[in-house]
């Protein structure tokens, strides 16, 4: 009940966030800008049409985000324990992974703090940004696209979600095995082990998708 | 049996990741060769609607040349001939080549007909035998329009649908 009510909330923060930018800042005049050099006028009514009849669907995939890369999360954190002869339930490694997601959320909100007072917004492309990383350092133009991903991945809350999942550890580890309790250095070895190789593998397929499909 | 599971849980996530490293280096290498390939116009050989073998080099040097991949059953293609057979005029001192690698002749000979790019003298329209175009020009969206200037040298590719006065524009520059 309780992981519904975290899910519930994730879902609900995610989705306001995600109104909040496309309220502010999707405008019609955005689309121009951003396609108005390659393609006709009345291409791009079109294009804002679809988009307009579609946009629920950015809305209703979010519970499934969310629900996949917990259950992602939770498959490579309990393969790593398993390696390390520790027990620990699925179903409380799906309840961490699910509450350290809220470094997610804290990733977009911070997103549109920085859109609202700090960035100034003139095409589609001035938005897909991911706050505090690599990516942002770089000039993005000079950077291949398929390097985007990886280099947007580097970033404050990344390494937030790895040291939330880490600490959030600690307790069930410590909990389900009390002979053998682990500190918070040893936890975080252990996510950076076993997420962290996930991880890796989540980039190289989103890196061999990208590769293949543009 | 744990160990046991344990080298197989090792192995299947070495062989995907090993798998996926693989492709991914790979089909870098060859986005970027085939990048640099086309930053001249290629040597390319495709088909003619008659039959006849036609390379990119077979075509007046002293004009400016603008492909056009493009498939008939797209719908940005349809848009792009559209376009281009409204804009005939705009388009008369250059080359067109329209490339396509479909395999229905009688689906393109609709597909010109429709736009009349018959009527134009400077489009040619060439069937893409093999994925010959694929294999030169590296993986591309349909439609993908590039435009060569008159040393031959790539001024501009444009991935997806383009409009007439973008291409021009690029062409003039």
């Amino acid at each position: 009940m309780q992981s519904i009510a975290v899910l519930f909330s994730l879902v609900v923060l995610s989705i306001f966030l995600l109104f909040s930018i496309n309220f502010l800042f999707i405008k019609n005049d955005l689309y121009y800008q951003s396609f108005g050099e390659q393609i006709t006028i009345s291409r791009i009514d079109q294009m804002l049409d679809l988009s307009k009849k579609y946009q629920w669907l950015g809305y209703a995939v979010i519970p499934f985000v969310i629900l996949m890369r917990v259950f992602y999360t939770s498959v490579f954190l309990y393969i790593g324990i398993f390696f390390t002869e520790l027990k620990v339930e699925f179903s409380k490694l799906f309840k961490i992974a699910l509450l350290s997601d809220f470094v997610y959320v804290l990733s977009a909100f911070a997103k549109l703090v920085i859109l609202i007072f700090f960035k100034e917004v003139n095409t589609l492309e001035d938005l897909q940004f991911q706050p505090l990383s690599l990516m942002e350092l770089l000039q993005t133009k000079s950077i291949d696209p398929l390097f985007v991903y990886p280099l947007s991945l580097i970033n404050v809350f990344e390494l937030g979600y790895f040291l939330v999942l880490a600490w959030l550890l600690v307790s069930v580890i410590n909990e389900a095995s009390r002979e053998r309790p682990i500190n918070f250095g040893k936890s975080l070895k252990l996510v950076t082990a076993s997420y962290g190789s996930g991880l890796l593998l989540w980039v190289v397929f989103v890196m061999f998708i990208t590769l293949n499909l543009s | 049996m744990k160990k046991l599971l344990k080298a197989i849980l090792i192995a299947v996530i070495s062989i995907i990741g090993g798998f996926l490293t693989y492709h991914t280096i790979k089909g870098y290498n060859e986005k970027k060769e085939a990048e640099r390939r086309v930053q001249t116009l290629p040597q390319a050989e495709f088909v003619s609607l008659t039959g006849k073998k036609v390379n990119l080099y077979d075509f007046d040097p002293e004009k400016p040349m603008v492909i056009v991949y493009f498939h008939p059953e797209c719908d940005h293609c349809h848009y792009e001939a559209q376009e281009i057979g409204q804009n005939a005029a705009a388009f008369s001192h250059c080359q067109v080549v329209m490339v396509t690698s479909d395999d229905s002749l009688k689906r393109i000979e609709n597909f010109c007909a429709e736009y009349h790019l018959w009527e134009l003298s400077n489009i040619e329209v060439l069937l893409d035998h093999n994925n010959q175009f694929k294999k030169v020009f590296g993986k591309v969206v349909i439609p993908s329009v590039y435009i060569y200037g008159f040393d031959r040298k790539l001024k501009k590719h444009f991935q997806g649908e383009t409009k007439p006065e973008a291409i021009i524009t690029e062409m003039n520059s």
